[in-house]
């Protein structure tokens, strides 16, 4: 493995590259590998953080495409590839925990018949099991089940993978610029030759000269379209996920029937997620869309069909963002969406050369994506180089964790699992001696005050909501309230903001947190949220004067609203 | 009744800090996680992965002052002794065996008393012990009792049928093996109440030590016979009453929330005696006593503060004329039933306890009350005053 | 079990309406479901900060007027400008009588005591030892040219930079020195429990005394005064002064994040008095029911039962609700409703839809802040629509006033606690 310590780098301004990049989700980070692993200078440019669209607002689940199984045979054949690639080279970003789809009294048994030969035709080796195995199998499941089929599954953590990407990429030469927004194409003579962009914490301007501008913004893809001047259709959907305090489940529990609203139940991490609801939204409501109560309420009800516990466990977060789905461009109609990955060559769709879009797709298929796009990049700036993401390992995952535990100083066991569940075989390169090696900054996830350390010397945190998706800081049943304090002070202790600023990051991460709370102040999390506004308004003193006046620190000012938006793998 | 092992009570955790002021152990002992992260916060990360498991888990003593203080109503003290049940590793000690089975050890020592409180108070017998052991030599051994309380029970006690009612009594080990004076003080305060008594036809230790050594398996085949035997002494009496606080808490609470032992039908009926007397009281029952011009200081044992219930005791003793009550503060005494005992803990027990010696000493009360019986021990060994259940001063209080 | 007066919830109001029974010569019991948001408070009471409308309050005495014409259902002014005013007045007197060295008053307006996040934040009465800040002529007064502030090293709950930028925001300078002890060291190696107040039973050692007097000593040189996090002094409350004596200087304390030493410290004197005056405390219980009685002008309390008690209830003449709002679980809510936890008391407004209970703005008003009972003047309750006789409420349970944006938490508590223990022992 890589000796090096790695890092994203820092804010290197180049005047002209081969390629830019626009967007910071997992297909941008992925990209921005492969280009760099095949010999491309390249740069990424993310308006906010990484992953913070669809990337990072999906369940993470990493289905080897059961769940399209019945109704769309590429898709799940496509997972089930990636599937296995994902298990070789991201080992610490994905958990093996395989899958349940069970079938309820109401439900149709005849589903799961159609839905075990569908598997079998793609792949998916697909397990019906006695319903009473099964109830014990997975003693959270609804125990009224009457069918339930096994199938491998998991799931991969979404900011853990762009990171490993990012930071494989940065290794070969390309740049990493968060917080950097691109305000416009620069188009001379039919050809796309580079991008404006704002820088969003030194607010200033500057133009970037590129062979090729590739579009892989997500639901933004629209709008970074339309800078260009070419049409990319996308249909926003809103998708509502609903965060419990603890992992009710071990299996992903699914409902064996048409996909529909509601029927994934998740675990992750110390989590579990169950998604999602479907609303159409308007365009120029994607960056404030928010979650209703009808939508928690059906979260609710039909997550208490597969589990019902949900009805009484501890919610944490609720929070939705737009799917990016696109138009499918065999379609004329353009009414109906695409549900397979969608590479489109604007020189040949639009006659505008060097501008490429990448869209559609899963989270899963990140990597092929990124393949296809930088397949196209070879043809046409005439280079052959082969693709080799699907072998390589992504930093962290080179090394098991059981050897890599072994390589850890002794520290206390819960802070070393903890670690090498978060970062892999990186996790040597945090600090293993001295008081922040032992020293938990957030008590609900451990994470240590050197992991907080490495995280802002290496990965590109620029405030603290950046932290939270580097190391899960405020990610816990307390949604910050704990630890908030205290990984402020070391962002101050490190130069990410002055003391005095300390406030308005608070400010910032405290109305952050709040948009995925509020939807949910009823009982324990009411009592919590009571809590931290006693402590933070009342003790501390943070109130909206410490906000800059319509602008969450660090991030854009178009995203101020709503940081937390949309869902990736859309469920079909 | 649902399986203690899915119980996700630790979810009401708000990670206020509250327990971490209370837990006499964190202050004792810096190894200790201290209740939040070695409760509803590792709860969270154990439930991912057992790699998340930590042995510090093994120093909480279980005195529940956590619980007392959480505003959530976090089991805490379960979360942690489920925990340890789950993951901790399982290697045999003889010490903690001998420790913890006190049924069996109780039985073979009472046979031997006189030669086993010898041996015990020998100097190579506490080397022996020490160096092979690994309890402390310093430590005081309880004295054995050559009569059982139960052996001298079935040797002539005093007829039990002529009065008002009858209730049950379960005397505990303690008080067979090492204190039959307790059980026949018993005996006489609620005969002078008006209760005639009954014995369980047989009795097993309650459970509590064998859970604390790890013996979880040992711990619920105890309960479930103290069970059948308390629903069959239900079919003749209203109530089984102890005196001991520690086997009231675990009978009560922990059969349910920690062994998974349903006690639903009659968590109720099982009952600390002093409670029923102060019952009795309010029933229009009144002892005669004669003054008793001394002063005590009552100590609030950790499960008699879980329990709630010393306002009961205190109100008793308060009708012995003369005698002077001196509330301490409550504390841990930090014996925890066998924790002190065991080498490795016993220097973070005496610190533990450090307080309440010296509050103990400074109230100069001749006397401690307490209702626990291994409070007895570490107050007597530490602060040198002697230590009574208050079912013995009220006894001996009794006119006549 | 027979009392004078049964108190239900042993926080801040819970504790001062025992207290002030039990002086008043009634038996008493506490009922305490656990203890309570004291221990992270920030130990100063505030009285009104903030009125509904933003405006900042310097003098509260003059702001009521403005309070009870745009709050009518706030506690204050229910009770009424005189009884609040008066009750104010008598808990200065009672913090002073219990030995809870405090300074403030309403007669001179809020002064402002330095928050963790180095914020000046105006508050009624605040500990002797902790850093407070006058106000003169609508301004602060920082009465120091040069202060140091001397942490323990390592502590994650206590930032000496961000709690500096109060100081200096008002023209102070500030060194920052840090200090540590083997034995904190020793806890310090502890992921999780190097905790304020575990590190105040080891600083609260005298066998550390030396080495702390010499640390302050050390940092006072060269500067007017010495603030150091609140890490001890939590049973030792003459430690402060025997450094203070030491260095030569003022050394105040600066609360911490949670748990928060001086919040915790009052908690437990105030247990203390309570015992002391021969209250009866029912730790860790909870009222799970209770019988009533209709008289001809209302309903009556006859007694209460609880988890821990069962079959035995405890009846009291007359009955104090101390519950607290929704963390305390005064009140409780799910996914459909909200209603107050023991009595199903009347609410001051009806919480209305779930929808409405927050706002997704975090910073703006949020009307679950207000939930709670409805009181008459002098903070007797009402059960569907009729007075309670014998009920009394205090404290965070009360509806119709938002603690946290008004700055009145703690105010509303001790004028409510001790208007309801009044009226008990005048037999209103």
């Amino acid at each position: 493995m890589n000796n090096e310590k790695l890092f994203l780098g820092a804010r290197k301004r180049v005047r002209e590259t081969d390629a830019i990049i626009i967007g910071g989700g997992a297909t941008g980070a992925g990209l921005a590998r492969d280009l760099s692993r095949r010999g491309f200078e390249c740069v990424l440019f993310e308006r906010g953080d990484l992953a913070t669209g669809a990337t990072g607002r999906n369940h993470g689940r990493r289905h080897r495409g059961a769940r399209y199984a019945v109704t769309d045979q590429v898709s799940a054949e496509e997972c089930v590839k990636e599937n296995s690639i994902l298990r070789k080279i991201a080992r610490h970003c994905v958990e093996e925990t395989d899958g349940l789809f069970i079938t309820l009294p109401e439900d149709d048994l005849e589903y799961q018949k159609n839905f075990i030969v569908a598997c079998r035709a793609a792949g998916i080796s697909a397990e019906a099991l006695d319903p009473e195995f099964a109830k014990r199998l997975e003693p959270s499941a609804n125990q009224t089940l009457i069918g339930a089929v096994k199938v491998p599954d998991g799931v991969v953590d979404p900011f853990r993978l762009t990171v490993a990407n990012m930071l494989d990429a940065v290794s070969h030469g390309a740049l990493c610029h968060t917080y950097c927004e691109v305000t416009g194409i620069l188009v001379e003579n039919a050809v796309a030759t580079g991008v404006r962009v704002r820088d969003n914490l030194s607010r200033e301007e500057y133009e970037v000269r590129a062979k090729v501008v590739i579009n892989a913004s997500g639901i933004w893809g629209g709008r970074v379209g339309a800078m260009a001047g070419v049409e990319v259709k996308m249909f926003p959907t809103r998708g509502s996920l609903l965060i419990l305090g603890h992992r009710l489940n071990r299996l992903v529990i699914n409902r064996c029937r048409k996909p529909a609203d509601a029927d994934i139940l998740v675990p992750g991490d110390t989590v579990c997620l169950i998604g999602t609801t479907s609303i159409p939204i308007k365009f120029e409501e994607i960056d404030t869309t928010v979650s209703d109560r009808e939508e928690v309420d059906i979260l609710i009800r039909e997550g208490a069909l597969l589990c019902p516990e949900i009805e009484t466990a501890r919610k944490i977060r609720c929070y939705c963002g737009s799917r990016p789905l696109i138009a499918d461009e065999n379609d004329k109609t353009g009414r109906s969406t695409s549900r397979h990955i969608v590479l489109l060559d604007h020189e040949t769709r639009d006659g505008l050369k060097g501008f490429v879009t990448i869209s559609g797709g899963k989270l899963i298929t990140y990597r092929l994506m990124a393949e296809m796009t930088t397949d196209l990049v070879c043809r046409k700036l005439g280079k052959n180089v082969p693709c080799d993401t699907h072998s390589v390992p992504l930093p962290g995952s080179h090394e098991p964790p059981d050897k890599i535990l072994r390589k850890i100083a002794p520290l206390p066991p819960t802070i070393k699992a903890a670690i090498v569940h978060r970062h892999g075989d990186m996790a040597t390169d945090i600090a293993a001696e001295g008081a922040s090696a032992t020293s938990l900054v957030c008590e609900c996830e451990l994470v240590s005050a050197a992991e907080v350390e490495h995280a802002v010397d290496t990965l590109a945190v620029r405030n603290m909501t950046d932290l939270r998706r580097r190391v899960r800081v405020g990610m816990g049943p307390c949604q910050g309230e704990l630890c908030m304090s205290r990984a402020v002070g070391i962002l101050a202790d490190k130069g990410v903001c002055p003391p005095s600023g300390c406030p308005g990051e608070l400010a910032s991460f405290l109305v952050e947190r709040w948009k995925g709370i509020h939807p949910l102040t009823w009982g324990e999390t009411l009592r919590e949220s009571e809590f931290i506004m006693w402590l933070y308004q009342g003790v501390c003193g943070i109130g909206p004067s410490d906000l800059e006046p319509g602008r969450v620190p660090g991030e854009a000012p178009g995203e101020a609203a709503s940081t937390e938006t949309p869902p990736g793998a859309p469920p079909g | 009744m649902r399986n203690p092992l899915l119980d996700t009570n630790f979810e009401a955790c708000t990670k206020c800090t509250i327990c971490t002021e209370y837990c006499p152990v964190s202050e004792a002992n810096p190894a200790f996680a201290g209740p939040k992260q070695s409760g509803p916060d590792g709860e969270r990360q154990r439930l991912r992965d057992a790699s998340f498991y930590n042995e510090t888990l093994k120093h909480c003593t279980n005195c529940k002052r956590c619980e007392v203080a959480c505003p959530s109503d976090v089991r805490i003290g379960d979360v942690i002794a489920l925990a340890r049940e789950k993951h901790a590793k399982r290697s045999f000690s003889p010490r903690d065996a001998i420790l913890s089975h006190t049924d069996f050890t109780g039985s073979l020592c009472s046979s031997l008393a006189p030669a086993v409180n010898f041996v015990c108070g020998l100097k190579p017998a506490r080397y022996f012990m020490e160096k092979f052991l690994g309890i402390p030599a310093w430590r005081t051994f309880p004295k054995y009792s050559w009569q059982t309380f139960r052996s001298r029970w079935f040797n002539g006690a005093p007829p039990q049928d002529e009065y008002d009612e009858t209730v049950s009594f379960f005397h505990g080990c303690f008080a067979n093996y090492n204190n039959p004076s307790l059980g026949i003080d018993s005996v006489r305060l609620l005969n002078a109440l008006g209760a005639g008594v009954r014995l369980l036809e047989e009795e097993r230790c309650c459970g509590v030590p064998l859970m604390a050594s790890g013996f979880f398996d040992d711990a619920k085949k105890n309960a479930l016979a103290n069970k059948a035997e308390i629903e069959r002494a239900l079919e003749k009496t209203d109530k089984v009453l102890c005196a001991s606080s520690t086997c009231v808490m675990t009978v009560r609470d922990e059969y349910p929330d920690v062994l998974g032992v349903d006690n639903a039908a009659w968590r109720d009926k099982f009952d600390l005696l002093t409670r029923h007397a102060y019952r009795l009281l309010e029933r229009g029952k009144t002892p005669r006593f004669k003054p008793l011009e001394i002063t005590v200081a009552y100590h609030t044992a950790c499960h008699m503060e879980k329990l709630g219930w010393s306002a009961y005791s205190i109100e008793l003793l308060k009708l012995v004329p003369g005698l002077k009550i001196i509330l301490l503060p409550s504390q841990c005494c930090g014996i925890a039933g066998t924790y002190g005992f065991k080498r490795e803990n016993s220097e973070t027990a005496q610190k533990i306890g450090e307080g309440l010696f010296s509050d103990i000493r400074d109230s100069k009360a001749e006397l401690v009350v307490s209702e626990c019986e291994t409070c007895k021990m570490q107050i007597e060994m530490s602060a040198g005053v002697p230590c009574e259940n208050p079912v013995t001063v009220l006894a001996r209080a009794l006119a006549g | 079990m027979r009392f004078d007066a049964v108190v239900i919830g042993g926080g801040l109001a819970g504790h001062a309406a025992a207290i002030s029974l039990s002086e008043a010569g009634k038996s008493c019991v506490l009922i305490s479901a656990g203890q309570s948001a004291m221990h992270f408070s920030s130990g100063s009471m505030d009285f009104l900060h903030t009125l509904p409308d933003g405006s900042p309050v310097l003098f509260p005495e003059k702001s009521l007027d403005a309070l009870t014409a745009a709050a009518p259902a706030h506690p204050y002014s229910v009770a009424g400008k005189e009884r609040t005013l008066a009750m104010a007045l008598r808990a200065e007197k009672a913090f002073a009588r219990w030995g809870l060295r405090t300074e403030g008053s309403l007669a001179a307006g809020n002064h402002l005591r330095l928050s963790p996040m180095g914020k000046f934040i105006p508050t009624w009465l605040s500990f002797e030892d902790s850093v407070t800040v006058p106000v003169k002529d609508g301004k602060a007064v920082f009465p120091w040219k040069k202060v140091a502030i001397l942490s323990v090293r390592d502590f994650l709950d206590f930032s000496p930079e961000i709690a500096a930028s109060g100081p200096r925001a008002l023209g102070a300078e500030t060194v920052i020195v840090f200090f540590t002890l083997p034995a904190l060291e020793t806890l310090r190696a502890n992921p999780s429990e190097f905790r304020s107040i575990n590190i105040a039973r080891i600083l609260d050692k005298p066998e550390h005394k030396p080495r702390l007097a010499e640390a302050v000593r050390e940092a006072a040189k060269g500067v007017d005064a010495v603030f150091m996090p609140a890490v001890l002094c939590l049973n030792r409350e003459n430690l402060l002064d025997e450094l203070k004596t030491r260095a030569r200087k003022p050394v105040k304390l600066i609360s911490t994040m949670t748990p928060s030493l001086l919040g915790a410290r009052l908690a437990r004197k105030l247990s203390r008095i309570f015992l002391k005056n021969g209250g009866v405390l029912m730790p860790k219980d909870e009222v799970l029911g209770f019988e009533a009685r209709e008289t001809a002008d209302g309903v009556e309390i006859a007694n209460v039962r609880t988890r821990n008690h069962g079959d035995i209830a405890i009846s009291g003449k007359d009955y104090v609700l101390a519950t607290g709002s929704f963390f305390g679980r005064g009140l409780v809510s799910d996914r459909n409703g909200a209603r107050e936890a023991v009595f199903d008391l009347d609410l001051a407004e009806p919480p209305g839809p779930r929808e409405n209970w927050s706002s997704p703005d975090f910073f703006a008003p949020q009307p679950s802040s207000t939930f709670g009972v409805r009181v008459d003047a002098s903070f007797g309750t009402y059960m569907k629509g009729k007075p309670v006789k014998n009920l009394k409420a205090a404290g965070l349970v009360i509806g119709g006033f938002d603690p946290v944006r008004e700055g009145c938490g703690a105010g509303v508590s001790l004028v409510s606690a001790l208007a309801a223990a009044d009226a008990i022992a005048k037999g209103e």
